[in-house]
This record gives structure tokens, sequence and C-alpha cells, in this order.
């Protein structure tokens, strides 16, 4: 999962300094593993080579804490292109997916959109595997049903993730 | 195009070859529907079987209306084979028979408790006397022939009272020939004489017809509305029978259209299902019709005098004919009309959404069409009917009580939706009528037709009844009279009578009628001193006195009248019953002292009348007397009256008692003799109808009911919410009915130009009946909702 | 018109639904939906319970008029159709395969399957041998004469599943068949089902929930608040 593309999807629901920025992601998933400062700024000010961000503002007192970060227009479009983009069907996706849909929320976009864009790639994956399945040996099916098991536990989690999540949206929003 | 493809088009291409191929299909579409109405295990008999007992009781019911004109008209006939010209015809009538030894003969009408007693007494007056039907040998003297169940009667404790009256030699009983029906109380009693009965024909032979009176005006609206009271509600149960468990089908043919039956063959298939079911019912109908004909006997035991022989109910082949075929063709109609919005969704299989709703303007077809002809009619019915307005007022009468089911179902479907919330049962109750209201409102459909009839006949009893009997009072007053042909018979039929215990107050009364040579007549009245007082104004009074209470002044009868003003020491006769031959009639010699009196005031039926004290008759030979009394008994004994005809009785068949409850009008009593028994029958077969339709809707929910109490809903709950699904359209029903059979009877009334009153407590129970009825079906079929709501109930099929 | 007419041509689309809108009181059930498919192919119908998928799906089969849009089945409107053609339609073209309640509970398994053709007016024998071959491809002639009452769920939906190819459909319509089977019975009423079609060259529209069940499909398109919507994924 890309740290990188995660503070980018924050920062897109406005500025912050780096301080907050951590909070804001540690809040929200980093329930077991919170970033590092230095984590953060490393990643700031890769972020700010490549101009995707931008400083916004330098406060007084100086500081690398005292900066203001805000997202550029590359740096939306990155956003929105990874959202669109399905991961690699694989287990154990939860973390990116989380994420992803998290974001969407918060930007305003359809978190559907992340949903169905990987229920798409997952079945691709489920028919090819389905495929084998039928034409396989036991071993073969054995194999291919504890893959298909798996990446189907994916996405209804991930259904129910959204449904979920739309629903908390909602009732923020209200 | 591939081979699939190729098939397909095969399978299509068969429907349209040729008019045989069409028939095929008609006839595979149709023994689907067989199939599907026979096969499905046990659900589909039990189901099969409800719809034939609903049906079957239909049909019995109307082979035995069908039974019923030949019924009436065998009765008829045999009545009329005994019976004998009535008096004062007979010699007019009467050809004397070569070889018969003519009888004399007097038709006697009694009562024994309640029950008509009738019978002949006879007098033989030679070796051949005429054969009397289901008689081998008229009576002689001190003998007597009994119907069976007279002779039953006076065997049994019950008929103590009647004992002395029949205290002859019994030499027969009269077979069923000579008998209106199997329980009617019958007798001839053979007398010495009859010399001096009142009403004594001479015949040669029995059988005598009376000029059939035309029916009133309103006795003929009697019978056309009971009728169709009658039998609408049979026709309504018919109908109702064949569309039990009609959502289950629903469901059944929305499977066949989702696999591409069109809308023409789903039609055909619910024929053939409604046709199997429609058969069964005609099976059972005859089944129970026949059942019923050998109880009827036993049953019918005071309905139309004398209950009803078994052979006597024969339905008329035209009319079988007819009910086999209108039966299942009602029914398959009824099952393809009630269709229409199956038709439209193939979609029935997944869901059972809100159906289109009822539709109310061909539903006031019938109402309006109904009360249009009736009123078009009106006024044309005031004395006797013509045969238009026949056909125009039936078919009012019966588009008016069809209209009341057709209906019903629209109203209950507009009121139920508009109620609300309240506590679970009646939340449940409700809103199961909002999804499906058809089912409760066709249960009650039909006794909501029965009350609209019964109510709207009920109204037209009154005036019928009243126009019957002029004149009822409600006390417990009897009369009792005796031809007397001596002195010391009236004074026995005094003596008998005055020593009754309990007797109260007695007038008592002897009158008879004198003439002259010229055949005009003077009444004449036979009492004491005291007694004659009470009427004329008398300063003097001996016994053998005579008086004569002149006409007020002017009245002077003329030369011509039939009436003459006797003078002192004019020779006259007693007239009776021995013609006009006046050397057969006792003669008699009005006194010197016969004196002219004025009557006393209120005493009218003294004027023109001789008044004679007995010592001035005394020497007559059999004079013509009657003596009769006026009681009213101080005891309020029914039997009372029993008793007075038992005091009477060894005065040989002479004396007659009347009382109060002997209706006049033989064909009023008739025709609401038969509707009484119709009305019975049609309220028995409501409540088997009702309870056929009621179970199967339990069935039908079986399982729901069962999710209900396994979810633990108590079973009070589903009694109460049971209950308030039949009374919610029950009131509905009973308000409707109200309203047209009251709008019906004005209608009726309004025809034959007769005013209208309506007896509300008799509506109310009438009312109250219908619902009754209702909640004791919903009470019968609580255990069957136990059942149904077991967990067993949750195996689905 | 007779459904001979239908144009049997590859370029057009089998089956084509276009801004099909459906409301059922106030809530619309469908809103703009539509979608486009050809002969053999199978195509999953998913998304949200409530979403309008039952909706589509009867839509498409003609047995619930839209409120407005077109249903094109091999070019010919279907709301344009005749009752009687619509029927026919469903007898011959069409099959259906419901969650439940499709089978008619009267008659046996064997009876169930013939039906449509019986209907058709083949002849009763012929028909229970045809019948009998497709119960038997489906595993289940052991219940020929069973009623549906008395058979499992699973043997049930592969009967309805006969009963749905019997006639050589050119779609078979399948509402969750495996909604009320365990894993086992679903995957082996969608392998038989599926390879049934394939063989025959039948589309398939499968309505699911089951990402396992809409696996055996060649695409998916996904109903949300009444629109369709299918994701097209870069290779
Ligand atoms: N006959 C009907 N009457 C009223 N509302 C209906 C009817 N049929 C469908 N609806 C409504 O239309 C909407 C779509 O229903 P539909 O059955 O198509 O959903 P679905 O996607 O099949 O859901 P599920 O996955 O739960 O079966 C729902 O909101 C439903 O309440
Ligand atoms: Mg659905």
């Amino acid at each position: 999962m890309s740290i990188g593309l995660t503070l980018l999807g924050l920062l897109e629901t406005g500025p912050r300094h780096g301080y907050d920025l951590k909070r804001a992601y540690d809040e929200r998933f980093g329930h077991d593993r919170p970033l590092h400062y230095g984590q953060v700024y490393s990643t700031l000010s890769r972020l700010l080579r490549d101009g995707l961000v931008e400083v916004e503002g330098v406060e007084a007192g100086g500081g690398p804490d005292r900066k203001r970060y805000a997202i550029t227009g590359a740096g939306v479009t990155d956003v929105h292109e990874w959202l669109a983009t399905p991961e690699k069907p694989e287990p154990y996706l939860q973390n990116t997916l989380y994420t992803k849909v998290v974001l969407a929320l918060l930007s305003g976009r359809a978190a559907a959109e992340v949903l169905d864009v990987q229920r798409s790639a997952h079945l691709r994956l489920m028919r090819e595997l389905t495929r084998r399945k039928s034409g396989g040996d036991l071993a073969d099916q054995l194999i291919c049903d504890h893959a298909l098991f798996h990446l189907e536990a994916d996405l209804r989690w991930l259904e129910l993730t959204t449904a979920r999540l739309n629903q908390l949206a909602k009732e923020i929003r209200s | 195009m591939n081979s699939s493809d190729n098939r397909s088009r095969e399978t299509v291409g068969a429907r349209s070859r040729g008019p045989g191929a069409l028939l095929t299909r008609w006839v595979g579409d149709l023994a689907l529907g067989v199939r599907l109405a026979l096969g499905g295990g046990r659900t589909s008999w039990a189901r099969l079987a409800l719809t034939a007992v609903g049906v079957g009781l239909g049909v019995a019911v109307l082979l035995a209306a069908t039974s019923l004109p030949h019924m009436l008209q065998v009765r008829n006939e045999r009545g009329n084979a005994r019976a004998i010209p009535s008096h004062g015809s007979v010699e007019a009538q009467q050809q004397s028979v070569a070889g018969v030894d003519p009888v004399d003969i007097e038709l006697r009408n009694d009562e024994y408790q309640g029950r008509g007693l009738q019978g002949y007494v006879v007098q033989l007056n030679g070796p051949n006397p005429p054969h009397a039907p289901g008689v081998d040998r008229l009576p002689g003297p001190g003998e007597v022939v009994l119907s069976p169940a007279l002779a039953e009667l006076l065997n049994s404790p019950g008929g103590d009272l009647l004992r002395p009256r029949f205290s002859q030699r019994v030499i027969g009983t009269i077979a069923d020939e000579g008998l209106t029906g199997p329980n009617e109380l019958f007798f001839y009693v053979g007398l010495p004489s009859l010399a001096g009965q009142t009403e004594v024909g001479r015949i040669h032979n029995f059988g005598w017809q009376e000029a059939p009176r035309e029916l009133r005006g309103i006795e003929w609206l009697l019978i056309a509305l009971g009728a169709a009271t009658f039998l609408i509600p049979v026709v309504v149960f018919v109908a109702t029978s064949t569309r039990l468990a009609a959502s289950a089908r629903d469901r059944r043919l929305a499977a066949l259209r989702l696999v591409g039956a069109d809308g023409k063959q789903v039609r055909r298939i619910a024929a053939g299902e409604a046709f199997v079911g429609a058969i069964a019912g005609l099976f059972v109908g005859v089944a129970m019709f026949l059942v019923a004909r050998q109880v009827v006997p036993a049953l019918s035991f005071s309905a139309l005098r004398g209950g009803i022989f078994a052979a006597d109910i024969r339905p008329e082949w035209t009319l079988i004919a007819l009910i086999l075929v209108l039966v299942p063709l009602l029914s398959v109609g009824v099952a393809t009309l009630s269709l229409r919005r199956t038709i439209i969704e193939p979609l029935g299989v997944v869901r059972r959404g809100r159906q289109g709703r009822r539709k109310l303007w061909w539903r006031l077809i019938p109402v309006v069409v109904g009360v249009g002809l009736l009123l078009w009619k009106s006024k044309s019915f005031e004395r006797t009917v013509d045969n238009s307005s026949q056909a125009a007022v039936v078919a009012g009468i019966i588009l008016l009580l069809i209209s009341v089911p057709v209906i019903l179902p629209w109203v209950v479907e507009r009121v139920v939706v508009l109620l609300r919330g309240g506590s679970p049962s009646w939340q449940l109750a409700i809103r199961r009528l909002q999804l499906d209201s058809g089912t409760s409102a066709r249960v009650v459909g039909g006794v909501a037709v029965v009350l609209t009839g019964a109510i709207a006949l009920q109204t037209l009893f009154i005036p019928a009844r009243s126009e019957a009997t002029p004149r009822s009072s409600a006390n417990t007053e009897f009369w009792a009279g005796m031809p007397a042909t001596s002195l010391t018979e009236v004074d026995v039929f005094r003596s008998a009578l005055g020593g009754l215990v309990g007797l109260g107050k007695a007038k008592f009364a002897v009158n008879g009628q004198v003439q002259d040579a010229k055949g005009q007549r003077v009444n004449l009245e036979l009492g004491s001193c005291e007694e004659l007082r009470a009427m004329v104004k008398l300063d003097r009074c001996a016994e053998g006195d005579a008086f004569y209470v002149p006409l007020p002044g002017a009245t002077r009868p003329s030369p011509d009248s039939h009436t003459f003003v006797p003078v002192a020491g004019q020779q006259v006769w007693f007239s009776g019953s021995y013609g006009q031959d006046l050397a057969k009639l006792p003669k008699w010699t009005v006194p010197a002292t016969l004196r002219s009196v004025d009557p006393v005031k209120d005493s009218g039926s003294a004027v023109g009348s001789l008044l004679v004290t007995k010592g001035a008759i005394a020497k007559v030979t059999n004079p013509a007397l009657y003596a009769h009394a006026s009681i009213a008994p101080k005891t309020p004994d029914p039997r009372f009256v029993e008793y007075a005809r038992n005091a009477l009785a060894p005065l040989g068949w002479k004396a007659n008692v009347y009382s109060n409850n002997q209706d006049g009008n033989d064909i009023f009593l008739l025709i609401s003799r038969v509707l009484n028994i119709g009305s019975i029958i049609t309220l028995l077969l409501a409540a088997a109808s009702l309870m056929v339709v009621a179970l199967e809707q339990i069935r039908e929910r079986r399982r729901a009911l069962a999710v209900l109490m396994a979810n633990g809903v108590q079973r009070k709950v589903l009694a109460v919410s049971l209950l308030w699904q039949n009374t919610i359209p029950i009131v509905l029903g009973v308000v409707i009915a109200l309203a047209t059979g009251v709008g019906l009877a004005v209608l009726l009334l309004g025809i034959s130009g007769r005013t209208v009153a309506l007896d509300w407590p008799m509506i109310a129970a009438y009312c109250g009946t219908g619902a009754l009825a209702v909640l004791a079906v919903t009470m019968l079929t609580l255990p069957s909702l136990w059942r149904a709501a077991s967990v067993e109930g949750l195996r689905g099929e | 018109m007779n459904a001979g007419a239908l144009i049997t041509d590859e370029s057009v689309a089998l089956l084509e639904a276009i801004d099909l809108r459906k409301s059922f009181g106030p809530t619309p059930a469908l809103d703009g939906a539509g979608l486009r498919m050809h002969a053999g192919e199978v195509v999953a119908v998913m998304g949200p319970s409530g979403s309008g998928k039952s909706t589509l799906l009867h839509c498409l089969a003609g047995i619930l008029q839209p409120d407005s849009g077109q249903v094109l089945y091999r070019g010919a409107e279907l709301s344009a159709m005749s009752d009687g053609v619509r029927s026919e339609l469903r007898r011959t073209e069409f099959g259906f395969v419901f969650q439940f309640g499709q089978l008619v509970p009267e008659l046996t398994s064997l009876e169930n399957v013939a039906l449509p053709l019986r209907l058709g007016g083949m002849r009763r024998k012929e028909a229970e041998s045809r019948a009998t071959e497709w119960l038997e491809r489906l595993e289940v002639a052991d219940v020929a004469a069973k009623r549906p009452g008395e058979t499992s769920g699973g043997q049930g939906q592969r009967v309805a599943v006969a009963r749905a190819l019997v006639t050589g459909p050119k779609v078979v319509f399948a509402d969750e068949p495996t909604g009320a089977l365990d894993s086992l019975n679903g995957e082996r009423v969608m392998q038989l089902l599926v390879a049934a079609a394939k063989d025959t060259n039948a589309a398939v529209v499968l309505v699911t929930h089951e990402p396992r069940v809409a696996a055996y499909s060649d695409r998916e398109v996904v109903v949300r608040d009444g629109k369709s919507r299918e994701v097209e994924l870069a290779r």
C-alpha cells in the first residue's frame, strides 16, 4: 500500500500541517501501525519533489512541522487514477481497499466506483480460476476453490464495508 | 438456424396444423387442468373434496327445488282424489253411480296440539260404498280407519289427550295413496247416522277438484321472491365453492404462464380444473340428495302438515339435465372469469403484490337494471299479474339479490384500506383483508344474500299476512259449535263444556232457522228467559213464550225478500240440511203468545229474529238447531282446548272446536310453509358452505399461520384475528343486505300498491342470526386453525 | 407478429434493453437501466439488494412491462408483441430458473419438465422422453416421479434448470438460482446450467449476489439504484 498516495488522498480534503497529516492517518488507517514522523516528512518531501504537493504557507517559528502542505492538480489526478485502478486481486488486500474506500468517501467520490472496479478485477481472476477448476483434476479443484473462497471473501468484505461506510457517510452528512 | 432452433420451430409449428390439432390441444389443456386438480397428493384431494362438498350442497338443494313442483302436484292429486265436493254443491255435481251405495259424509278439520287433524265421518247406506283411496273398506258404525301416523300417535304417550276421541274399533290403516304425507293425521270414522250435521254431503265417489283460485299479486310476489331468495344463494355458494383456494390456484397458474402458457391456454387449464370440481360436486350432490330423500319423511314431521313421502321427491328430468349442464358451466365460467388478473401476471410466481383495484361500474349494473325493471313495472301488480310483468319483476328481484355478493367485495376492499392500527390481532386481520379481501367477502357474500332475501320477504309478509287473516286476536279464546236435533243434545253440549275445569267465561247460544211455505226464512234464537233478557227488553217472560224483534220501521221486508215476519199461530218449518222438501222438514207452529219486543242497546244481532224459550219448541221432533259457545278459559294451559274437544267427543263427531290459531287462507299458508322450509334449508346450506370456505381459507394459509405460531404469537391473537377477519366483512355484508333487502321490499310493495311497514325487531333478529352464523362458524373452525398452525404446518410443499 | 419473423442476424444483439424505467408507486425500481447480450453469452447481473436486478430481469423476459424504454429481442420490441406471442416466446425461446416457486406443485418432476413441450402441443410420450433425457443430464432422473414438495432444494433446482432448458431456449433467465442451496449444490447447479447453455448456444441472464456464482459468467453488469453499469477493465 502506498503511504504517499494515502497522504495525497488525505490532503485532498484540505491543506494540512505534517503533524495533522500524521494524526489523520493514524486515526483512520494506522490502528496497529502508526506512522513515524520521519516517514511522514520523507514521503512529503518526495511528493513535493514530484510536484504532487506544494507548501502553502509557513508559520512563524520555523521548523519542519510549521509547514502547511496542499495537494496540486497533478496530485489530484494521481489520487483519482489510483482509486479508479483495481488492485491486483490477491488475498489480504483489505488495508489498501479499505484505505481506498475511505479516501473516496472523504473526497466525496462514490465509494461504489472503487467497489465495482475492484469486483470486476476480482471476477476476472475468479472466472479464470473457475475455468481452470472445471478442467482440472481434484487437486486443481481444491486449490482453485481455496483461492476462489478467499477472493470471494475479500469481495464480500469490500461490499459490506462500502455499504457500511456509505451509511456512515450519510449519517455524518445529514 | 442451428438444430435447436429447428426444434423450437417445430414445436411452434405443431400448434396450428388444422382443426384436428386444435382439438387435440384443447383436450390436452383440459386434461392438464384435470391432472392439476387431481394430482397434488393430499392437498389437492382435500381441496377437491371441499369443492365437491360445496358444489354438492348446492346441487342437492337445486335437485330438491326441482322436485318441488312434482311433490306439490302429487300431493295435490292425492288430496283431490280423496276430496269430496264442498257442501252445498252436492246434488248439483254428483251423478249417481250404478252399483254404488252413496255414503253420507262430512269433512272434519280438527287440531291436536297445533297439528292439523283431518278426516271424514261417514255413514254407510248400503253394502257397496264408494272406494276411498288407500282405504280397503270404509268403516261402519263404531269403526275407524286411521293413517299410520295417527295410529302411532294414539299409541304413544303423546296421544293421551287424543285417545278419548278415537275409542272406536280400528279396522285398518290408510295406505300411502290416500295420504298427502307420511306423517299426516287422517281418519275415517264410521257413524250410525249423520243426520243433523251441518255440512253433510251424499257422495257416490271420492275425488273432487276445486276450481283453482288465481294467485293474488302479493302472493305471486311472495313466491317469486321466495324462490329467488332460496335459489340465488345456492348459485352463489356453488360459485364460491369453485373459487376455493383461489390464491394457490393463481400461483399455480402463474407458474404455467411463466413456462409459456398463453392466456387462452391458462383459461382452458383452469376450466379443466374447475370442471373436475364441478363433476365431483355433481356426484356428491346427487348422493346427498338421495340420502336426504330417504331421511326426509322422518324429518319433515310437521312440515306441510303431514311431511313428505320420499317417493314424492322426484326431480324433473328436464331440470336435472339443466342442472347437470349449468353447474359445470357455472363453475367453469366463474373459474375463467376470475382469472382476469392472473392472466396478465406470469410474475405471480415471485410476487404477490397488490392487485388492481376492483372496479365499481360493472358491479352496479345489476342494481341499476334491477331497480329500473321494478320501477318500470310498478303499479301493475295491484290485483293479479300478467306474464310480461312477471318476467320483468322476477328478473328485477334476481338482479337485486345478485348485486349483493357482486358489490360486497368492492365495498369490503374500499373499507378495509381505510382501517389502521390497533392491537396485533386487529392489525393481522386488516392487513390480511387488505392483501386479499376477496375470500372473506365471498365467504359472507352468500350469507348476505340469504339475509337480503329474508328481510325483503319478511317485509312483504306483513301486508300479505294481514290480508290473509283479517282479524286475529292473540288470546287463547276459542269457539265450539255443534249441530243439535234435540233440546237434550243442546243440554248435553252445554253441560259437557260447562263441566270443564278452568272454563272461565263462556257464552252459550243456540240458534236455528225457520222458513215459511214459500221458502222465506227467519232466524231463531233459543234461550232461557234470562238469556233472552240480555238481548231484548222483556217485561215478562215464561217458559213456552216466543218473541219477535221487528226490523226497524222503514225496513219492513218486502214480499219477495228472503225473510218473512212470523205471526202467531203460523205454520213454519225448521230448515237445515234436509233439502227443500217440506214434508221432510221438522214442522213447528209459532206459539200464539208471540209478542213483538225491542232489542236492548248493543244487541243488533237479535233484530229480525225469533226468540224462543225451550218450552216453545219442546214438541218439535228433530228441530235443526246449532249450539255454540265462545270460551275464554281462565287457565293459561294450552291443552285446555284439547280437553274441550275430548269433552265433546262423546257427542259423536258432531261438535267442532276452533281455536284461534287456525289460519284461514290456504294458499297463503302453503306459500308461507314452503318458504319456511326453504329458508331453513338455505340457512343450513349457508352455514355449511361458510364452513367449507372458512376451512379452506385456513388450509390455504396453513404455512403463514404455522410461522406465526412458531414465532410465539399466542393462540388467542390468531383466533381473535380470524374473528375480526370474518367480522369486518359480515358487518359490511349486513349493512348491504339491510339496505338492499329493505329497498327491494319497498320496490315490490310499491309495485303492488301497498304501504310499507318494517318489522324492525324481526329484521334485527335476522341480521343478528346472520352475524351469529358467521361467528359460530369461525368458532367451529378454530380446531382446524390449531391443527393448521401447529409446527407441522411449517413443512410446506 | 410471429416468433418466426425475428431477426437471426449475428450483428444484432440477441437481447437488448435500452433505458428502462419502471416505478412501483413513488420509488423507481429501474431508472435508466440497459443491457445488451449476444447468443451464448452468460451475463451476471450483480448489485445490492433492492437495486432493481430482479425487476430488470423481469422486464428483459417480457413478464413485466417497463414504464418506458425498450426491450428488443432479436430486434423486435417485446412490448409491441401480443400476449400470445410473448407466451410463445416464453415457451419456446426463453427458460426460467428462479430461487423457488416456479415448479407446479401438483405435477411430478418429469411432468414439470415436460410441461413447456406439452403446452406447445407436443405429444405426451415424446415430451416425457425428452424430459427424461434432461433429467438424466442434470443428474436428477431418480426424482422424476416425485412432486416438488418431495424433493430437496438442490434437486428441485436442477429440475427447474432441466425445465428451463428442455425447449432449447435462446435465453435462460436465472434469478438467484442458487440462492437457497449450499455451496456444493450451488456450484453443481451452476456448472450444469452453464454447460448446458454453452452446448445449446443459449444466452444466460444470471442475477446473483454471490461472486463465486457470478464467476460462471462471461461478464457482469452492476445494477445500482435502478441504473445499470458495466465496468470496462483495461487488460
Ligand atoms: N411488485 C412490486 N411492488 C412494489 N415494489 C416493488 C415490486 N417489485 C419490486 N419492487 C421494488 O423495486 C425495487 C427493486 O426490486 P428488485 O426485486 O428488482 O430488487 P433486487 O435487486 O432483485 O433485490 P434482491 O437482490 O433483494 O432480490 C425494490 O425497492 C422493491 O421494493
Ligand atoms: Mg431479486
